[in-house]
């Protein structure tokens, strides 16, 4: 990302250890990580908080989902920028949240490697 | 006549269908001396019109040629029933040629007996067919209820593997990122991540442990090493140890054991159980709260509870409360872990020792958990 500016992302998972992970490779490839949320609700207080360049936003987690999250936030503002991070077993609200106007989803499975690689090109396609 | 033999403990139900009236006497001095339950028909749709409602009959001998509809068709509207369907039907019949015999087993008849009969066959030929019922009865119900154990165990491997799944991404993740960042990351940032590979894989350990608890208790290879213990000197110790942790989250944990003397327990499990109370108590409650642990004796049991001033547990979560996986609207306040195991071993590993594991709460207003342990233990093994 080579933008005058370091992109600012929101990270949400309701998993310490996944947040952990996408922090790290987020800020190696020179994103600022200016919040953290584990479950939806505090996905879309963060969103509106922050107003990030980006979000990680995943589908499972407690108090509302990520599938209501993005809805959430998409209505505020529809530009939003959000990334779903999902497991194997989300492909149908994969597939509704891609509709509702999600960028793009990352297998959590992925190598660090390529879901930098994948984050990279969705940016520069946005 | 040979003297009957002695009826039968739960005495079966035979239904004779027949036109002649004659005919259905003769079946009923034959059975009703065996103690079988005689009930009669005297045409096919009335026998269709009783079994309608009546509850059905173990089996039912059944006359070909009758006024209205005959003895196959009936045989065969029977076994189109879901009710009826199970139900053994042997033909009684003067007709004899290979046809007739033929007709009566497509109809669905599992037997044919020629008149004129004789009575002792009639007896052990019904008795036969409902035994082989009987048999087939308890081989359905034992195979619907393997397979709703082999769901539950697909289930249980499912949801298993799902957890196992996002600890080893992050630990996968992290080695990637240690071994691609050669000397860029500071070294304060590669301890970071080191930690969390030796907390994630604590975890996961923990998980699998806790799983094969789960296994073992439902093979039923659940073994208590019994032993004499005060259960007031094993609470004081694990409260010592908790103590940090709760403090970390401003949460006081007020104890008040009573003298219970020493009885009989398998140490390390209660120590399992009484861990997770307090735990859960812990990992769920926000900060700046209280915990009450309490040691208290009747007159037949010992009682220990821990409540706490955290979230609660609505009614209806309380009901899946104590089941494998279930991890309900409470979460981590402090970013601990949780499986959702913890809970459904400890019920188990408390009713090992013969006693009860309950939980009281209403939601918003904290939880408590109580376990019994009676002094008299009873346990399965003598
Ligand atoms: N003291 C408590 N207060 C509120 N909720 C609780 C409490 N203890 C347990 N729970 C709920 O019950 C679930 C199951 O608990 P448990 O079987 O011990 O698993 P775990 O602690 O690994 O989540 C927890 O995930 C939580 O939602
Ligand atoms: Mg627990």
């Amino acid at each position: 990302m080579t933008e005058t500016r370091r992109p600012r992302a929101v990270i949400a998972d309701d998993e310490s250890h996944i947040r952990t992970l996408m922090k790290t490779a987020l800020t190696s490839m020179n994103c600022e990580v200016v919040a953290e949320a584990s479950n939806g609700a505090e996905a879309l207080d963060a969103y509106r908080e922050y107003k990030p360049d980006l979000m990680l936003l995943d589908i499972n987690m407690p108090v509302t989902n990520g599938e209501e999250a993005l809805a959430g936030i998409l209505a505020e503002f529809p530009k939003a920028f959000v990334i779903m991070l999902t497991s194997v077993s989300d492909a149908d609200t994969v597939h509704r949240c891609l509709e509702q106007g999600a960028a793009f989803y990352i297998r959590k499975d992925t190598p660090i490697k390529e879901i930098k690689q994948l984050i990279r090109e969705s940016w520069s396609n946005r | 006549m040979n003297k009957p033999p002695l009826p039968l403990a739960d005495s079966q139900t035979v239904l004779c269908v027949d036109d002649t009236p004659a005919n259905l006497d003769v079946l009923w001095r034959t059975l009703e001396p065996r103690g079988y339950r005689i009930q009669v028909a005297p045409s096919g749709e009335a026998a269709l019109k009783l079994l309608e409602n009546a509850p059905p009959p173990d089996l039912i001998l059944m006359d070909v040629m009758m006024p209205g509809i005959d003895g196959y068709e009936t045989c065969r509207r029977l076994k189109s029933g879901e009710r009826t369907r199970d139900i053994p039907v042997l033909f009684v019949t003067a007709r004899n040629q290979p046809e007739d015999i033929v007709q009566a087993f497509e109809a669905g008849g599992v037997d044919y007996i020629p008149k004129p009969f004789r009575q002792e066959e009639v007896c052990a030929r019904v008795a036969a067919h409902i035994g082989i019922e009987r048999l087939r009865r308890e081989l359905r119900e034992q195979n619907s209820a393997l397979e709703e154990l082999s769901e539950q165990k697909s289930r249980f491997v499912g949801m298993a593997a799902h957890d196992l799944r996002n600890p080893l991404i992050s630990i996968r993740g992290f080695a990637e990122l240690l071994l691609d960042s050669e000397d860029e990351l500071p070294a304060a940032e590669r301890r970071r991540l080191l930690q969390t590979i030796e907390r994630v894989s604590g975890d996961m350990l923990g998980l699998i442990n806790d799983m094969l608890d789960v296994t073992t208790i439902e093979s039923g290879k659940l073994e208590l090493s019994m032993a004499s213990s005060s259960l007031k000197q094993l609470i004081e110790e694990r409260l010592k140890i908790f103590e940090n942790i709760a403090h970390r989250k401003q949460i006081a944990l007020d104890a008040e054991l009573g003298e219970t003397g020493r009885r009989m327990l398998d140490g390390a499990r209660i120590i399992q159980v009484f861990d997770n109370l307090l735990s859960n108590a812990i990992k769920f409650s926000p900060e700046n709260t209280r915990i009450k642990i309490s040691l208290a004796q009747d007159a037949e049991s010992d009682l220990v509870t821990v409540a706490d001033e955290g979230p609660g547990i609505s009614e209806q979560e309380q009901e899946r409360l104590f089941e494998a996986f279930e991890k309900l609207s409470a979460r981590p306040t402090g970013g601990e872990s949780s499986t959702g195991l913890g809970l459904a071993i400890a019920k188990k590993m408390i009713e090992g020792h013969g006693g009860s594991l309950e939980v009281y709460s209403v939601l918003g207003e904290g939880a408590s958990f109580s376990f019994r342990l009676p002094r008299e233990i009873n346990h399965d093994g003598n």
